[in-house]
């Protein structure tokens, strides 16, 4: 049986910048978890500390009872597709599925190659020569060919086209479903990554906003849409995060349940991209 | 360890034979020009000496480059820092160990040519620098004293520009100048100068230091391959002080 990931009270600082800021938080075996956040929000940060990438300040990260840090046995059981590629620039797509094989034993390259047929992807070709797109899609087949316990995904679509990513989604939820494994979505397509993440994990400025259900967390939020002065009415005394304006209508982003005496007003769930927008947005909170 | 030696192997074999197939086909060029102007009319000698000063370069720069490239792989891998410094070492001295054996076999190739081209002679760096414990010895424990001050030779340089690639790698862009910049200008331009104005005591002295702990001087090659294998485990653990905690660049 798979173990969880604890993470316990994590700081990284870079100088001054605080990165992460004593973050806790659990990664629950056999999830698809959409990691969100603004640009510096602190999201490849985490990822890279959960991989070894780079050192925490304070703080540690468990696989079972052991500490992931310098830990061959745990990091054995993870695979970060990072938004940098860490392949040599000279190494062909072949040779990278080769080596990983070693690495990882448990990488499919038979699998491997029938992803590379099905994105078209030549591998005879350096990395080097490889488009923005294509080299995501190089370091996202080796990803998806590894069976281990944990996957997290850094930007995993990006440059790539509209085809492209629908095709990773589904290839994604395949995998998942044939071979059950944690799967982390760093992105910010957050409306695209909506219908397949089942939880999310928030970061605002170093430190996590929300870390739950996405159907939870969508549940403790709501909005309503009316004329404007009779939402201004309904929004008073209520935690209201956002409001958008269309001519004399208004609709209003309210946390919370939202109250029987809703005359005169439309209530409806917000979608997970403008909710998300609403709550990390500088000006709130 | 042994898939991760296998990478670095690998990543290593083509430069290697780049570097000895030129290394190879010059000296067979200059040993086939020798033959046709000695075995002429023309008396004279031709010399072929110090070809480990090559071997010693190629080394050099394959450990300043060794790092950053395989570093991202192992980090891609999961491959913890303490595997993956260990196999750099590892790899170094298995590198270190082939090429010393190639200069060996080179050298006995050269030798067999010194008997077929009169006036053509090889000399290794071992026979330059120590002449006279290499008279009345067994040709095979020369042989084998000369690997080994070869090897530990090359490892003392090998790790030196792993050292270099490491410093580099972790240190601020002024490390990088430094090390880029700095180090030449010193050896090649600040210490003469500094020697000038020293009336040739510096070199005098740096020369004296070399002689004994070379061995050159109590003509014992053992001095020499301590001195070398001190200097090696000295900036190998510069090396591994500095990797330990390295981080990918942000």
């Amino acid at each position: 049986m798979n173990e969880a990931i604890i993470i316990k009270d994590l700081t990284k600082k870079y100088g001054s910048l605080c990165a992460l800021d004593h973050v806790s938080l659990t990664l629950e075996p056999n999830h698809i978890y959409g990691l969100l956040g603004r640009n510096g929000a602190g999201k490849t940060t985490m990822l890279n500390l959960i991989n070894n990438r780079i050192f925490p300040t304070e703080g540690e990260i468990l696989y079972g009872n052991e500490n992931v840090t310098e830990n061959s046995s745990a990091q054995n059981q993870f695979f970060l597709m990072s938004e940098d590629t860490y392949y040599p620039e000279n190494m062909r797509v072949q040779e990278a599925f080769l080596w990983t094989s070693k690495f990882h034993p448990s990488f499919d390259p038979e699998y491997a190659k029938s992803l590379a047929d099905k994105f078209q992807l030549n591998i005879k070709s350096r990395s080097k020569n490889l488009s923005t797109g294509y080299r995501s899609i190089f370091k996202l087949i080796i990803a998806l060919s590894i069976n281990v316990p944990f996957i997290f995904f850094d930007e995993p679509v990006l440059g790539l086209d509209a085809n492209h990513r629908d095709l990773f989604y589904r290839l994604l939820l395949e995998k998942y479903s044939e071979k059950p494994a944690t799967y982390v979505l760093s992105t910010h397509l957050i409306e695209e990554v909506a219908d397949i993440i089942e939880d999310l994990i928030i970061i605002k400025q170093g430190k996590i906003l929300a870390c739950e259900n996405k159907e939870e967390f969508l549940s403790k939020a709501y909005t309503v849409a009316g004329e404007s002065r009779i939402v201004d009415a309904y929004c008073q005394d209520r935690k209201c995060i956002g409001t958008e304006n269309f001519g004399g209508l208004k609709l209003a982003y309210l946390l919370g349940r939202p109250a029987p005496d809703t005359q005169g007003l439309t209530v409806s769930t917000p979608d997970l991209q403008k909710l998300f927008i609403k709550l990390t947005n500088d000006d709130l909170l | 360890m042994k898939k991760l030696l296998q990478y670095q192997l690998h990543t290593t074999k083509r430069s290697l034979l780049i570097f000895y197939s030129i290394l190879i086909v010059c000296i067979l060029i200059f040993s086939g020009s020798a033959a046709i102007i000695l075995n002429g009319e023309v008396k004279g000698s031709s010399s072929f000496s110090g070809i480990e000063f090559a071997t010693i370069i190629f080394l050099f720069v394959c450990g300043l480059v060794s790092f950053s490239e395989t570093f991202h792989m192992f980090l891609q891998n999961g491959i913890t820092r303490k595997r993956m410094l260990a196999s750099l070492f590892l790899y170094s001295t298995i590198l270190c160990a082939i090429t010393s054996l190639i200069d060996k076999l080179i050298l006995i190739l050269g030798s067999f040519m010194e008997t077929r081209i009169e006036g053509l002679s090889f000399t290794s760096l071992f026979a330059m620098v120590f002449p006279d414990f290499i008279q009345h010895q067994n040709p095979v424990f020369l042989l084998l004293i000369n690997f080994l001050l070869g090897f530990t030779l090359y490892m003392s340089f090998m790790f030196f520009g792993l050292f270099l690639s490491i410093a580099s790698y972790r240190g601020s862009r002024i490390v990088r100048i430094l090390i880029a910049a700095g180090l030449p200008v010193f050896l090649f331009v600040v210490t003469p100068i500094l020697d000038t104005i020293l009336d040739g005591k510096l070199y005098s002295f740096l020369n004296k230091v070399l002689q004994i702990f070379s061995g050159f001087k109590s003509q014992n090659p053992f001095i020499g391959m301590a001195s070398f294998l001190i200097i090696s485990a000295f900036w190998g653990t510069l090396a591994y002080v500095l990797g330990r905690k390295a981080c990918k660049q942000q």
